[in-house]
C-alpha cells in the first residue's frame, strides 16, 4: 500500500523532472565562436590587470617597491603583450553584436590596422616597462605611466565608457 | 536701468579676504586640476590633490552661501526672473552696472560654476580609468555605476571650460565694453558701486 503510494508519487514526480528539465537542457546551448572569443578577451586582460595592478600600486607608492617582484610582474606583462590578439576578434563579437557582455566597439573591426598598430605600441611599452621594472621606483613609475598611457590609447577610441 | 549714467557712486568694500582667497585659489586649482587632468602625467596623483582642494573650497562656500551674510549669501544673490530680465536687457549698456555684489546674471553664473564643480568632484571621487587611477571612492560603487560617473566626469570637464571661458569673457566684456573693472575689484575687494 504504501510502497505502492510511493512509487505513484516518485513517478509523477520523475515526469514533472522530466518535464521541466528537459526543454531547459535544449535552451542551455553551446557557447557560440563569438561567446568565447569575448570571455577569452576579458580573460586575457584580467591577465594584464593581475600583473599591471600591482605595479601601478608601486608606481603610486601605495605598495612597497619590490624589484624582483616588479620584475616578474613586468616580465609576465611583456609575455601577454607579445601574445598576438588578432584571432580573439572574431567578427561578430562587438558590443553592438553582444550588448552588455563586451565593451568592444565594432570601430575595430572598421580600423583594424589602426587598432592592431596600437596593441604593437602596447607591446613596445611593455617592453621598455620589463627593461626599467627593476631599475628602481622611479625608473618603474615613468614606464608604468608610459604603459598605461598606451593601454589608454585602445580605451579610449575601441573600448565604451560605458557597458 | 536708465538712470545708469546719473546714479552716484562710491567706493566701497565688497570682496572681504576670504572672497578674494576663494576666487583666486578657486581660479588657480581649477585651471591646474584642468590642464593635469587633460595633458598632464598619466599617473593623476596631483590632479586627485586638486580635486580634493576644490571639493574643500565648493563646500566651504556653500555653507557660506547657506549661512552667510550678503553679499555672500545665496539669498542676496539669487534674484528673480524680473529683475533678471531686467538687468539683462541693460547688459549692452556701455556703462557701468556698479552693481553691489554679484548682480543677477552674475549670481546665476556663481551657482553654475558650483554646481558643474560639485558634480565633477563627487564624480572624481568615484572615477576609475581602468587602467591605474581610481577615485578613492570608486570601491564602493558597481562597475557600471564607475563606467557612467567616468564617463560624466569627462562630459563634465568640457562643460568647465566652456562656463569658465564664458565667465572670462564676460569679465573682459565688462571691462572693454562697459568699462568697469571686475578684476581689480576681485583683487583689492574695493569696488565702484551705486549709493
Amino acid at each position: 500500500m504504501t510502497i505502492t503510494a510511493n512509487f505513484k508519487f516518485l513517478s509523477v514526480l520523475a515526469i514533472c523532472v522530466a518535464v521541466v528539465a528537459v526543454p531547459t537542457m535544449a535552451l542551455t546551448q553551446e557557447p557560440t565562436e563569438e561567446d568565447k572569443a569575448i570571455s577569452q578577451r576579458r580573460a586575457f586582460m584580467q591577465l594584464i590587470l593581475r600583473s599591471f595592478g600591482p605595479l601601478a600600486g608601486m608606481a603610486k607608492g601605495e605598495m612597497t617597491y619590490d624589484a624582483e617582484a616588479a620584475q616578474a610582474h613586468a616580465n609576465n606583462l611583456r609575455a601577454l603583450t607579445g601574445y598576438n590578439v588578432g584571432g580573439l576578434f572574431v567578427p561578430g563579437s562587438s558590443n553592438a553584436d553582444r550588448p552588455g557582455t563586451t565593451r568592444a566597439l565594432p570601430v575595430i573591426w572598421e580600423k583594424l590596422d589602426e587598432f592592431a598598430s596600437r596593441y604593437g605600441d602596447l607591446g613596445g611599452a611593455m617592453v621598455a616597462l620589463a627593461e626599467a621594472a627593476g631599475q628602481g621606483q622611479g625608473a618603474l613609475a615613468a614606464a608604468v605611466g608610459n604603459a598605461g598611457k598606451a593601454c589608454g590609447a585602445c580605451h579610449e577610441n575601441f573600448r565604451t565608457k560605458d557597458f | 536701468m536708465a538712470n545708469d549714467a546719473e546714479h552716484s557712486t562710491a567706493t566701497r568694500y565688497i570682496w572681504d579676504v576670504p572672497a578674494r582667497l576663494f576666487h583666486w585659489l578657486l581660479a588657480a586649482l581649477v585651471i591646474t586640476g584642468w590642464i593635469l587632468g587633460e595633458f598632464g602625467p598619466f599617473i593623476k596623483t596631483w590632479h586627485f590633490y586638486c580635486g580634493y582642494a576644490i571639493g574643500c573650497l565648493v563646500v566651504l562656500r556653500i555653507l557660506r552661501g547657506l549661512f552667510g551674510t550678503p553679499p555672500h549669501s545665496f539669498g542676496s544673490f539669487i534674484y528673480g526672473s524680473r529683475a533678471t530680465l531686467d538687468y539683462a536687457r541693460s547688459i549692452f549698456e556701455r556703462a557701468p552696472s556698479n552693481w553691489p555684489g554679484h548682480n543677477p546674471l552674475g549670481g546665476l553664473s556663481v551657482i553654475a560654476l558650483l554646481a558643474v564643480l560639485a558634480v565633477q568632484v563627487s564624480t572624481g571621487l568615484f572615477a576609475d580609468d581602468d587602467i591605474l587611477n581610481k577615485g578613492p571612492l570608486a570601491i564602493y560603487a558597481s562597475t557600471g555605476l564607475r563606467s557612467t560617473l567616468t564617463a560624466i566626469h569627462e562630459i563634465n570637464s568640457k562643460i568647465i571650460l566652456a562656463l569658465v571661458a564664458l565667465h572670462v569673457g564676460v569679465v573682459l566684456f565688462y571691462l572693454f565694453w562697459k568699462r568697469e573693472n571686475l578684476i581689480k575689484a576681485m583683487i583689492t575687494g574695493h569696488k565702484q558701486v551705486r549709493k
